[in-house]
């Protein structure tokens, strides 16, 4: 077990490594959860600790990194070791960010591959981040909802937007491609999380300026493109929420979903300004959907109707949703507490 | 109360409509949907009497467990940096299913994870002579003390306790300006290491002032939109010419991802840990409500088993049973207090006249079971576990191999689904009434001058606080549902800390000095 392949010529057989002692890990007598590792792994370790106690920054300790992040991609104390060299060799992190595109295509996506990214695009801190943004957008083809990525995308932005290089051009063009993400996959959530950053997180976005009709239209019609997406009710609601804004004056869009014989007034929506249903609904569309009894509810609440959303609530509780029955009893006792 | 917590085999397994719009997520979940009902559909409907098809098969988990507890293959290197984890994850599932170790395996564990405390403070991912500390492993490795240490020489706690300064050193190395914490020296920076770092300091009796600065607000600018909380946020440094030094305008913040259920149990636990600590306009609000109505909506259909998800349009996921189960009792506890602040609010209003002792309050009317916890555990029992005779272990879902992680993940959901966690004002104020300050270790040396408490009373009351609220977890034994009966019952685990309470109580005692 010493030697796992007959190709594998040992360090210590390595004139370049000649003047290293290697030393062995420290396990103690009898240690749980011992791993057996590869001879490969377990000489790659004994010299890593060896030059990280000498605390030497060279070439040779950059390529013992790099083999052992092959080996274990989550090793995180040989991550930061190799960042601290190849800044102190200055080294050119372009080269680096380089072999980091090919660790991603090898599908190694651990926190500490992004992290190493993040800290590369703060050192190399390019004038225009447009390239890392192309590079970001394709790697989500093939897996559109991970979440490292879009957690790095969000970094990314805000980084260079406090560094002042996020164009209003860039800020733009981002807001069309989460839409075409959308368009491809309404259901897609970090797609819509994406969203809000775009349009009303992140310093400066023009929802809270004039920019929240459009965006309430844009739930509104994913809403009606697929009643029973959970993520564009979800948007709406944080909306409303967002900007404290009631959301009686939403519901002859929402009353459709909820096939109930409404106490509204029936007003004419001639002047509702909002996306309302198109037409008839799409096939397989079940009603009532339940987020549109909860919102149902919730809007008679703000109404003062405490007794009519308890009722509602308490038909979710019994009939249109009973996975979250209890849920929807609390949300009825709080109607009658009230 | 079981009219609130109906079976999956009381539900029609109504499939996600598809509105007539296909994508990616709706094929997705079409696949699993036909993957966990054609298992539920194979079985006979089951109830809470015992039930051969629902056994926990307690004796097959075991050996699961087992089998890699010794003796590791050579693939596991990809946790060779989290081998605390591993010992966790074992001894924890262990605890939940009420295998006793024997002294000596205890004594095993206890050495091993002292060869991962660095002489500089905190624990690393393996030996110190190899790695780093780092925050998550120190949760881990504490935990696992905890678990099988006692107090003596080689013990484990007092190790631990003579390692308390080292290990504040360290969670101060970590600490940045806007609240967050680097999980490790050069290292990403989210709320895991947050609440790993809190559960540390709070049982170790590490907390000041200082290592608590604007922690609060790095995690309320977690939630998202949706009320869940997402990894990290970002602090942008404010435009304002204007800040005050009490306000938080120095930042204008924002969630750096959608909302997650592993980052949402992070945060939520971590939010109830700082709302323990008496220091003024202290923590910063979450949204209760939103966290509570975004967490029941995590848990799927009956035609995915009842499971939770982790976000939104995702698959169930057996290991989200804990992270987003185990948030529930939390948001539970939180709205209740709300809806008593609110309460006191109004009565003040009308009652200008006398002052309202805490002590008057008793513990409200039960509220329904908030999430279905009949559906949960048939999800693990039925999806998630391993079928009879094979392997043993838990899972993500049924065509996934199980590993230590689901299975302590799913284990640690099945206590909080079975057992009614209640965290109770009356036994917090019946602890306090119990603290004797006069008891304590030395107190840790704030890295900055100003940085520890103002006076000795004030820390004296923080850490009566701390220690009353921490040890106020109680089971409600009449709120107890056991699917598949009795033989299924497991051990209880701790909301926020996620170890048993006979674990949890006399390792505080030991760093709080107080008697049982």
């Amino acid at each position: 077990m010493s030697v796992a392949t007959s190709s594998y010529i040992p360090l210590v057989d390595r004139s370049v490594w000649h003047d290293v002692k290697p030393i062995a890990q420290d396990d103690g007598p009898n240690p749980v959860v011992p791993i057996m590792y590869s001879g490969e792994y377990r000489d790659a370790m004994d010299y890593f600790r060896a030059i990280a106690a000498a605390e030497e920054r060279s070439e040779r300790a950059l390529e013992l990194t790099e083999t052992i992040i092959r080996m274990n991609p989550a090793h995180y104390t040989v991550w930061q070791y190799r960042m601290a060299t190849l800044l102190a060799l200055q080294k050119n992190l372009d080269d680096e960010l380089q072999l980091m595109n090919e660790f991603a295509v090898q599908n190694l996506k651990s926190y500490q591959v992004w992290h190493h990214r993040l800290l590369l695009l703060t050192h190399i801190s390019p004038e225009d981040p447009s390239v890392e943004i192309e590079y970001l957008h394709r790697s989500l083809l093939p897996d559109p909802k991970n979440y490292h990525t879009w957690a790095y995308l969000h970094w990314l932005y805000s980084h260079f937007h406090t560094l002042g290089r996020i164009s209003d051009q860039l800020w733009h063009d981002e807001l069309t491609w989460c839409e075409e993400m959308l368009r491809v996959d309404g259901r897609n959530n970090s797609a819509w999380g994406w969203r809000w950053y775009l349009r009303v997180a992140r310093p400066d976005a023009e929802t809270g300026k004039d920019g929240l009709k459009p965006e309430l239209d844009y739930a509104l019609r994913a809403i009606h493109l697929i009643p029973h997406n959970v993520s564009a009710w979800n948007y709406l609601r944080g909306l409303l929420r967002h900007f404290k804004l009631l959301l009686t004056p939403l519901l002859p869009a929402i009353l459709p979903y909820t096939a109930q014989a409404s106490s509204q007034p029936t007003e004419s929506t001639d002047n509702f300004g909002f996306p309302l249903p198109p037409g008839p609904l799409p096939n397989d569309t079940p009603l009532p959907v339940p987020l549109a009894l909860e919102y149902l509810a919730d809007a008679l609440l703000e109404q003062g109707s405490n007794g009519e959303a308890g009722e509602v609530f308490a038909d979710l509780s019994s009939n249109y949703d009973r996975m979250r029955a209890g849920y929807w009893e609390y949300r009825r006792r709080e109607c009658v507490e009230q | 109360m079981l009219a609130y917590t109906p079976s999956i085999y009381s539900l029609p397994p109504t499939a996600l409509p598809t509105n007539s719009h296909p994508s990616a997520t709706l094929d997705e979940q079409q696949e699993t949907e036909s993957l966990i009902s054609s298992l539920f559909s194979l079985l006979p409907s089951p109830t809470t009497e015992s039930d051969d098809k629902t056994v926990l098969r307690k004796n097959e988990h075991t050996q699961f467990l087992a089998s890699t507890f010794f003796k590791l293959p050579g693939k596991f290197v990809s946790l060779d940096a989290s081998r605390p984890w591993l010992i966790f994850w074992t001894v924890h599932s262990l605890d939940i299913l009420g295998v006793a170790l024997d002294q000596g395996t205890k004594d095993r564990v206890v050495s091993t994870i002292l060869k991962f405390l660095a002489p500089t403070g905190g624990f690393a991912g393996g030996p110190s002579n190899s790695q780093l500390p780092h925050l998550l492993p120190t949760y881990a490795s504490v935990c696992s003390l905890a678990i099988t240490g006692h107090p003596g020489p080689g013990r484990g706690w007092d190790e631990l306790r003579d390692a308390r300064q080292s290990i504040y050193n360290f969670f101060m190395d970590c600490k940045r300006d806007d609240g967050g914490f680097v999980v490790c020296k050069g290292g990403e920076v989210d709320v895991r290491g947050t609440y790993c770092l809190l559960v540390v300091a709070t049982l170790l009796d590490l907390l000041t002032p200082e290592l608590l600065h604007n922690v609060d607000k790095f995690i309320t600018s977690c939630q998202t939109y949706e009320g869940g909380f997402a990894c990290s946020q970002f602090a942008f440094p404010s435009t304002s010419a204007l800040t005050s030094d009490e306000g938080d305008n120095e930042y204008t913040r924002a969630s750096m991802a959608e909302a997650h259920g592993g980052y949402t149990s992070c945060s939520l636990n971590s939010h109830f840990l700082l709302s323990s600590i008496p220091l003024p306009n202290f923590p910063a609000t979450i949204d209760v409500d939103s966290a509570l109505r975004w967490s029941v909506l995590q848990q799927g259909e009956s035609i995915e088993g009842g499971g939770f998800r982790g976000r939104t349009n995702k698959l169930v996921d057996g290991c989200y049973s804990w992270w987003v189960g185990g948030g529930i009792p939390v948001c539970e506890e939180l709205v209740k207090r709300q809806k008593k602040a609110r309460s006191k609010g109004k009565k003040n209003k009308i009652e200008v006249i006398g002052e309202e002792k805490e002590e008057d309050w008793v513990d409200e009317i039960p509220t329904p079971p908030l999430f279905n916890r009949v559906a949960l555990q048939e999800f693990i029992l039925i999806a998630a576990q391993v079928e009879a005779g094979g392997s043993g272990g838990l899972r993500d879902k049924p065509g996934k191999r199980p590993d230590q992680y689901h299975t302590c993940n799913n284990l640690s959901g099945l206590s909080i689904a079975q057992h009614s966690m209640k965290h109770s004002s009356s036994v917090v104020q019946s602890n306090k009434d119990k603290f004797d300050p006069t008891k304590g270790l030395p107190p840790v040396k704030p890295r900055s001058a100003n940085g520890g408490w103002t006076s000795e009373e004030e820390r004296q009351n923080a850490r009566k606080e701390v220690w009353a609220n921490a040890l106020g977890w109680i089971e409600d034994e009449s709120g107890e549902i056991l699917v598949g009966g009795k033989e299924n019952r497991v051990n209880t685990t701790t909301p926020v800390f996620n170890i048993l309470g006979l674990r949890l109580k006399p390792f505080i005692n030991y760093f709080y000095c107080q008697e049982e």
